[in-house]
């Protein structure tokens, strides 16, 4: 399996600033995220957690601030470079944004098209081959759904669906896994198992993985780092332990966010 | 059509000491499949690609010396006809296009116009009365609720041949096109309007009829088992409850058949009713095929501007309801 | 629950209004017309085809009803059976060529695949394209789908056969652009109303804009385009049939032959014939759209 991912990716984030129009949603964000590390990001909705995912996917770009990705700068990446960065990091999503009228099979088959052409996935689709088939096989068998595989996506259960969007993950062949609430539609025990699967993959493969959560008790119990985002602005980052609980009270609290706007 | 039985995404154990491939190929063979829908594709695709060699056609045949002389001698005469082998002149084609469509252009867009919306409003009113008669869940014994006694089978036949012979009628309705329909009728009523606009009503009459017995079918039956058990009848229910609930649909599908129906009455003409057809067929039986194609072009404003209305009023009826 | 009931019942003022300004465009439309009742009631000639048609409904003629065959016709029946064959044909093929026409056209006139590329480009030519070029490719794939769908296929029919003639391949012609018109609208506003939720995450795992375009939308909205496909097919039948009237070998061919000649058994027999085709394909494609539905 290590075949299929290598070394995990570094991100590096100096200053960065995202506007949508007139609105700010990240602001001045700096940020290190070492090779193979796993951290959770906590913060009220609307924190900016989905852009700051979305800016180390780089399907947003920056105004503001460098990017860097093992060293290299995103910004001065041409479209083609980009679409290689991307195809290199996996992004789990909190919606479950699978093609959902196909088979599981095809769906994570479709997590290598950023390394092929319009007609090679195509035809990757349409003939996927016994070798092809063994390794989607192997990887929902690690992901706990290996019956599944020539099953159409959109009879599954959510908690299915998401193990099959891990799976097309990691088929993706990536060195990082970026979770966006990947356990917002399914029940807490399976949340949990999730999580743990996550993590476990991330660490057997050395993967990096960042994971926005809303349930703080999961991410102070699986995650060795905690990262809080409030308005925009990072409202801390540091090991877990290290967290107290009114800084966590502090990033949530409402009255608190008014006298700062 | 009918589910297959292993079509529940199914949990099928595979025996562990299997090797991955053998696990895979029985996976595979218990997939889910939907043998109807690829097989109907497949066929429908064959056949659209097999009628181009089966059938006489060739798409080179036009570009053949015969045709080309043909095509370049209609490009001629369709040039306007007072600048035919004389430099273009903006006024004397704009004179040219005035004249014919002072003459029959704007009379002929009106007739057309009217005919489709009287033909609309008919099928609207014939439509809405029928689909009832159409309506499984209403035509029954004992409507939307249980009653204590069942029902005998002699009455519940009788309700059930209703619904039938209605359904009937909308399938042979709409089968038959209007075309066909009014060519039936102008040899029985003479070539007043009235072939053009019951041959469009008849017609849209089977497709209205059809779809909103099938939005009635579908309504949340709780509401209309209330009006029941309140004691009201049939007719009660059909206009107090499915009417309000069915009706925002039912003009969707109205304004969007009306848009049909504006180039279905254009073509009507050339059956010798007086809509634009009438003179676009004209002009082609005297080879004035300059007047001819402003005609045409005329019903494409005509049709353009319907379908601008209709969107309008759909968009209305959306955000309405 | 009587709360629920009064709900229904309560007039809404809005839709009082339309249907209301629909009954009175039907009487202004009637008036305009200039038509009278008294016209619905056949004329003594008209009332004899009347009776004379609608006798034979109930008996259609299973052999010709001329006095005179000539040697060697082709029997009635199977002669219905092979006007139905040139009535699919014509149809198929029509059809066929209105896909690839709606297909193609149904590409550069969604919106879904051009507008607003996250990452942009940074070369200047390639962006001055994007921006300049392609909504033209995109407004005038509009327009010219428009102009294709607005002509109805009988007025298309008739300019072909003043173009080139009376050949089979015109009739097709004539089919295939409205209707390639057609299925390009329907195509396009399929594919930009399908949830953008999986384009999201194609491009997001590197997929090209076309990669994305084809699997994240075309492949979601496939089963509304194909139930679309299949009611077109029924449609283009009937439409291949009307096309008879002007002289190609489809049903209406011999169903107006035999109206002219007063062979009005005949007629029916085709009528039947139509009606059970058609019926068999609205069968076909509603089956098929309840078959995907799963």
């Amino acid at each position: 399996m290590s075949r299929e991912c290598q070394t995990g990716a570094r991100f590096e984030l100096r200053d960065l600033e995202v506007d949508y129009g007139s609105t700010r949603a990240l602001a001045g964000v700096s940020l290190r995220v070492e090779a193979g590390e796993q951290i959770a990001l906590v913060g009220p909705s609307g924190a900016g957690k989905t852009t700051l995912l979305s800016v180390l996917n780089a399907t947003v770009r920056p105004t503001g601030g460098t990017i860097e990705v093992n060293g290299a700068d995103l910004t001065a990446y041409s479209v083609r470079e980009l679409r290689r960065a991307r195809s290199e990091i996996a992004f789990v999503h909190q919606g479950l944004n699978l093609i959902p009228n196909i088979r599981v099979l095809h769906n994570v088959l479709s997590g290598r098209m950023g390394r092929q052409s319009f007609l090679g996935s195509l035809f990757s689709m349409l003939f996927p081959g016994r070798k092809r088939v063994e390794a989607v096989h192997e990887i929902l068998d690690r992901v706990g759904i290996p019956d599944k595989l020539y099953g159409y996506t959109h009879r599954l259960s959510g908690g299915q669906q998401q193990r099959v969007a891990i799976a097309r993950a990691l088929y993706q062949n990536c060195r990082a896994i970026l979770a966006d609430e990947p356990v917002a539609s399914v029940d807490p025990a399976r949340a949990r198992d999730l999580v743990v699967l996550l993590t476990s993959i991330a660490r057997e493969n050395g993967l990096t993985l960042v994971m926005s959560l809303h349930n703080l008790e999961l991410a102070q119990r699986y995650f060795p780092r905690l990262v809080g985002l409030r308005q925009g602005e990072l409202a801390f980052d540091a090991p877990t332990s290290d967290v107290s609980s009114e800084q966590l009270q502090a990033l949530y609290d409402l009255s608190a966010s008014q006298v700062v706007a | 059509m009918s589910t297959d039985p292993k079509d529940t995404g199914g949990s099928t154990t595979t025996a562990p000491g299997s090797t991955r491939w053998q696990q895979i190929t029985t996976l595979r063979r218990q997939r889910p499949r939907r043998r109807f829908a690829t097989r109907s594709l497949a066929l429908l695709l064959a056949l659209l690609v097999g009628a181009w060699f089966v059938g006489n056609f060739h798409l080179d045949d036009l570009i053949a010396t015969k045709r080309i002389e043909n095509l370049r001698r209609f490009a001629n005469e369709v040039t306007p006809y007072p600048l035919q082998g004389q430099p273009f002149d903006l006024g004397t084609a704009l004179t040219w296009a005035h004249e014919i469509m002072m003459e029959k252009g704007w009379s002929g867009a009106g007739k057309t116009l009217a005919i489709s919306v009287l033909a609309i409003v008919l099928a609207g009113l014939f439509s809405s009365t029928l689909s009832f008669f159409g309506t499984r869940t209403l035509v029954s014994p004992e409507p939307f609720i249980t009653s204590l006694r069942p029902p005998s089978k002699i009455r519940a036949a009788g309700w059930r041949a209703v619904v039938g012979f209605t359904r009937a009628t909308f399938v042979v309705a709409r089968s038959i096109p209007a075309y066909l329909w009014a060519f039936l009728l102008v040899s029985m009523l003479g070539p007043t309007a009235w072939p053009a606009v019951l041959a469009l009503a008849l017609h849209n009459t089977g497709i209205l009829g059809k779809l909103t017995a099938e939005v009635n079918e579908n309504l949340d039956a709780k509401p209309l088992a209330a009006l029941r058990g309140m004691g009201a009848s049939r007719s009660q229910i059909a206009l107090f409850g499915m009417i309000p609930l069915t009706l925002p649909r039912f003009l969707l599908f109205f304004f969007y058949r009306w848009e049909t129906c504006v180039r279905q009455a254009t073509v009507l003409g050339m059956l010798g009713i007086v809509s634009l057809g009438f003179w676009i067929q004209d002009a082609r039986a005297r080879n004035y095929y300059d007047e001819m194609v402003l005609l045409i072009l005329a019903s494409v404003v005509l049709v353009l501007v319907g379908d601008v209305v209709s969107i309008a009023m759909r968009e209305l009826i959306r955000r309405r309801s | 629950m009587s709360q629920a009931v009064a709900a229904l019942s309560r007039p809404r003022g809005g839709r009082g209004v339309a249907l209301l300004s629909i009954l009175v465009a039907g009487v202004v439309a009637f008036f305009s017309l200039g038509l009278d009742l008294r016209d619905l009631i056949p004329d003594r000639g008209g009332l004899t085809v009347l009776g004379k048609f609608f006798s034979r409904a109930l008996s259609p003629a299973l052999t010709y009803e001329a006095s005179f065959v000539p040697e060697g016709t082709q029997p009635l029946l199977l002669k219905a059976i092979g006007s139905v064959f040139k009535t699919v044909l014509f149809a198929a093929a029509g059809l066929g060529l209105a896909l690839l026409l709606g297909v193609v056209l149904g590409f550069f006139a969604s919106n879904a695949w051009w507008v607003g590329d996250v990452s942009g480009n940074r070369n200047p030519i390639f962006r001055w394209v994007r921006r300049s070029m392609l909504p033209v490719v995109f407004v005038s794939a509009r327009v010219l789908i428009a102009v294709m769908r607005s002509i109805h296929e009988l007025l298309w029919a008739t300019l072909f056969l003043a173009a080139f003639g009376l050949s089979d391949t015109t009739a097709v012609l004539a089919l295939a652009i409205p209707y390639g018109g057609m299925l390009a609208k329907v195509f396009s506003e399929i594919v930009d109303e399908a949830p953008r939720d999986t384009v999201l995450a194609l491009k997001g795992l590197g997929a090209s804009p076309l990669q994305v375009f084809f699997f994240g939308l075309v492949t979601r909205a496939a089963p509304d385009l194909l139930a679309y496909l299949f009611y077109r097919f029924e449609c283009a039948v009937r439409a291949s049939a009307i096309l008879g009237f002007f002289g190609y070998p489809t049903l209406g061919y011999y169903l107006a032959a035999s109206f002219e000649n007063l062979h009005y058994g005949e007629v029916w027999t085709y009528l039947y014939v139509l009606i059970a085709l058609v019926s068999l394909l609205d069968w076909w494609s509603s089956a098929f759209r309840r078959s995907l539905a799963t």
